[in-house]
């Protein structure tokens, strides 16, 4: 089975933080394959995209997963569109900051513009909220965040990704759900 | 809720038929690399002089489709036709990648001092085939995973934490 997984989320929320992070856990546990490809400017902002391949069993059943993140600069929003491509799916980085609370409404706007584009609803995809920068001082609430920033009522994790904090939650919470709404046929015993 | 995980495989034999495609390709242009992938780069075939291994083919393959899908939002910004073939040089290498529709690619890497035109005509001469054959393309089910959703997350959760 394969899974092609996207972060996305405004300029700067942490999408990048988290794959390399998660690049690392799963590299020491050897579920990686390759290197982390990284496409960034010199001012270390992502360009193109960050990838890497993890590989896993899961009751004899080989999960091929492909990690990806968008480019989170506005300037860039063709490229995120090639990048969307076929997703099975989506982990919303949202900036606990307060000052980015418009950045953040404004990318979970246009990610849903480019998926109409090719003929998919954003809300119908799987996807998790993580919601970022927990440390910060101005950290917007919980609450606040998820009436404004969680449309789907679907999981969300907290997490402060540069320290690894809800790095790992955040994906395998993204793979339990893109399997089931992308590979399962569902039926309730 | 239990959940039937069904894993999926491209038809055996129109699997063949893309592989035999792709590997007569590849010897008629002494490639280095031929990959056939999807527009959202999932590899499906793959061959050259030195197949790469799974998880470089893997990455050849999502940039071979990154790098034709900005070239066509380029087009579309400057209100052109649809983009048809994509090509660029190295110092060492040519690089071209040939869209067959509806949403496939072919991307043919090959050393410099290839001649280009007769790549580019083996090239073309693939691609009526190869189309051919992906207006069959379809995946069968090959295995069936019976787990419920609890399960699948707790497996996920010792496997991604280390606990095997």
């Amino acid at each position: 089975m394969k899974l092609k997984i996207v972060y996305f989320g405004s300029s700067l929320a942490g999408k990048s933080t988290n794959i390399k992070v998660l690049y690392k856990m799963l590299k020491a546990q050897n579920l990686v394959k390759g290197e982390l490809v990284s496409m960034q400017t010199d001012e270390q902002r992502t360009l193109f995209m960050d990838l890497f391949l993890t590989q896993m069993d899961i009751e004899g059943i080989q999960l091929d997963v492909k990690v990806m993140t968008t480019p989170g600069q506005f300037r860039l929003h063709s490229l995120r569109k090639v990048i969307m491509k076929d997703v099975d799916g989506l982990v919303f980085v949202v900036d606990s900051d307060s000052e980015r609370e418009r950045a953040n409404f404004l990318v979970l706007r246009e990610t849903a513009a480019v998926l109409k584009e090719r003929g998919e609803d954003l809300f119908n995809l799987p996807v998790v909220v993580q919601y970022n920068k927990r440390d910060l001082p101005n950290a917007m609430s919980v609450d606040e965040l998820e009436s404004r920033f969680n449309p789907w009522g679907t999981e969300y994790v907290l997490a402060i990704a540069t320290q690894g904090q809800g790095v790992r939650e955040t994906f395998s919470k993204i793979v339990k759900t893109a399997l089931a709404k992308r590979y399962a046929k569902n039926h309730d015993n | 809720m239990e959940l039937d995980l069904v894993e999926y495989e491209i038809d055996r034999d129109i699997a063949a038929g893309l592989s035999s495609s792709i590997k007569k390709l590849s010897q008629r242009t002494q490639a280095e690399l031929v990959v056939l992938t999807d527009d959202a780069g999932r590899i499906i075939a793959v061959d050259g002089k030195k197949p790469p291994e799974d998880f470089k083919g893997e990455f050849i393959a999502s940039l071979i489709s990154g790098v034709f899908g900005a070239a066509v939002e380029m087009g579309k910004i400057l209100s052109l036709e649809d983009l048809e073939i994509l090509q660029y040089e190295s110092r060492n290498m040519d690089v071209i990648i040939r869209a067959i529709p509806p949403r496939f690619l072919l991307g043919v890497l090959i050393k410099k001092g290839t001649s280009l035109g007769t790549t580019r005509l083996f090239i073309k001469e693939s691609t009526e085939e190869l189309s051919r054959l992906l207006r069959n393309f379809k995946l069968v089910p090959v295995k069936v995973l019976k787990i419920d959703a609890k399960t699948l997350e707790e497996r996920l959760n010792q496997i991604l934490g280390g606990r095997k």
